[in-house]
Parts: structure tokens; sequence; C-alpha cells
């Protein structure tokens, strides 16, 4: 949750220049509200309206960001990596991954004390 | 992606610079206007981060290929010279011909006129889209590094100290309108060229249409 500066790269050589990139975008930040039914309100690819999304973990450790309970459908984006500050993520869908790249979020304003994200739901648990 | 057309009244608010008006070109008014030129209308379409479009895409209508043409002006060979209403980049080559590219001209392209220089040129340029834009479209990131599918295209010249740049594109279809983002835009084949043959410090003069 929080605000969040949000950059985009396609070539792995632009990524440290994407997180600094990134970061100096929060003027204009990403920001990641909770939603009422424990998940996140986000926007998915090419969608202005922002929608509640669920984090889904998959039975082999993986962890999504999407609609529904079932852990890596096409709409949804995978979090690759996350340290607390930077959270890496990746779209599912081939189109759209081709067309955003690799996607950045970093986190705006001062190092966060210890956040507690939403717990990913497993497949079958219920909403 | 949806595209619609709408009559702009090209008055595009008091908080930005005002513009100076100049006068046509000869050569603007001796040259015909093709059809999609004749009206303000502009090309509403949002920028679409990350497409490729095809090879054959960046065919462009008849009148807007990269070509030499007579130019009669006095300005010194190696001078760019924008005329917005046309949708033409002229590169001045010296008796009195010019080579021509065909533009796309985004709101920012028609806020302003005059002389500016070019003060730096980029391959691959990244791209920040601008607030109202992110308005728009929240999930777009407020930074895309460069490369293929970036809306800003293969090559930049940046103009000035201004925001105002000639910038490749990633939507060949753009070229010939009127659009509501960017300044001046060319398709990636023709912005390369012209990156190419202009070196930092080359006069640009931009002209906008006289208004009655």
């Amino acid at each position: 949750m929080g605000r969040w500066g949000l950059g985009s790269y396609h070539r792995d050589t632009d990524r440290d220049r994407t997180i600094r990139e990134a970061r100096a975008q929060c003027g204009n930040p990403y920001v990641i509200k909770p939603s009422p039914t424990g998940g996140v309100i986000m926007n998915l690819a090419d969608e202005s309206e922002a929608s509640d999304l669920q984090l889904k973990a998959s039975p082999d450790g993986r962890t999504f960001i999407g609609r529904g309970n079932a852990a890596g459908e096409i709409t949804d984006m995978e979090i690759s990596a996350y340290d607390g500050k930077t959270m890496t993520v990746q779209w599912l869908d081939p189109d759209v991954a081709g067309r955003y790249g690799t996607m950045i979020y970093v986190r705006c304003g001062p190092a966060s004390r210890a956040v507690s994200p939403a717990q990913p739901k497993t497949e079958g648990s219920a909403g | 992606m949806w595209v619609r057309l709408r009559t702009s009244t090209t008055n595009f608010g008091a908080g930005l610079a005002a513009c100076a008006i100049a006068l046509v070109s000869a050569s603007a008014l001796a040259t015909p206007l093709l059809p999609f030129q004749q009206t303000t209308e502009e090309l509403e379409i949002d920028e679409q981060p990350g497409y490729v479009p095809p090879e054959n895409a960046e065919q462009l209508p008849v009148g807007f290929e990269r070509q030499f043409v007579f130019f009669r002006t006095t300005e010194a060979p190696g001078t760019i010279i924008v005329n917005t209403t046309e949708r033409f980049l002229y590169l001045v080559q010296g008796n009195n011909r010019a080579l021509r590219y065909g533009i796309g001209v985004g709101r920012d392209g028609f806020q302003w006129s005059g002389l500016v220089t070019v003060t730096r040129k980029e391959e691959w340029p990244d791209w920040r889209p601008p607030p109202e834009m992110i308005k728009r479209q929240p999930y777009l990131p407020r930074f895309m590094a460069g490369g293929p599918g970036n809306p800003m295209g293969a090559r930049a010249l940046y103009l000035g100290t201004t925001v105002y740049r000639i910038h490749g594109t990633n939507q060949p279809q753009t070229i010939g309108y009127a659009i509501s983002s960017g300044c001046f835009r060319l398709v990636n084949d023709d912005v390369t060229d012209l990156y190419q043959r202009v070196p930092v410090g080359t006069k640009v003069i931009v002209r906008q249409a006289a208004k009655l």
C-alpha cells in the first residue's frame, strides 16, 4: 500500500536507471490502496478504472495480483521481486508484457516501517 | 485503442505560453493542401506505450514521404523550418531546395512559434508522460526507458531550453494530423534520417499560420 514511483523498461541494462527514474517520479506517484475485501485497489493494464484485486499465491510459491482467486490468470501481474522498497512486476499477458515491459514500483518517502501486505490467497481459499 | 476526430479551436488556455503569430511562408501558399490538412481537426489518440507498429504501417500517405522539394527561403542551408499548418518540416538544402518530412503536430507544437536551436540529441529517448495523460491513463508508467515501442520513437532533437522536441513515434498513423500530445513527431525512419543530418546548434524556425 502507499505511494510509489512507477517506471518501466524492456532491456535489463535499463533496470538500475529505471529504478532511479521511478523514484524521481514520486511527485506524481501511483497510489495503491487497501480494498474492502482485503486485497488492493490497483489498475490492471490498459484499464483506467482501478479494481479490487487480490494477492494470490500459486502452489510453486509465485505471487500474483489480479482478479478472482485463481493464481496466474492471463490478466494477472506477477511480483517477481520485492524488498520492501522496490517491487518488480511483470504482466502475464505476453502482449501486455511486450508493450509495457517490466514494471518497477519504488516506494516514495522515507524507508517504510514494517507493513504487513495483504496475505496472498492460495488457490481454493474462500474469497 | 480508440480514435476520434474533433474540431479544435486551437485556443489552449491562458496558462500556456503565448503564441506569436507568423506569416505563412510563400512556399506554403504555393503547396496544395492535402485533404486532411484542411482543418484543425485534432486526432485524439491515446499514446500506446510499448506498441511496435508493423513495418508497412510506416508507409506514409502520398505527399508526406520524405522528399526533396522546391523551397525558396533566405535561411541558410542546414536550417530546419517547421510549418505546423502544413504538417511539414523542411531541412533547407540551398539552391531553392529543401528536404521535406511529413510530421504530426501535438498540442505543444501549436503553442509557440519562433527561433530556437537544437541543444541536445538523443537516441531512443526515454518517455515521461505528462500529468494530464497520467490522469486519463493512470496505469501508465511515469517513466518508460527508451526503446522500440516507446512513444518518443527512435530519436529526439531537443529545442532550446524548452520542453519541446522533434521526436519519433510508434504511431505512424498520426503523421499529417494535429494530435493531442507531444510536439513535432516524425516516423522513426525519417527522424533517424534527420538526426543524422543535423548537428547540435542547428537553427530551428517554427511557423504557425496567421490567424484572423
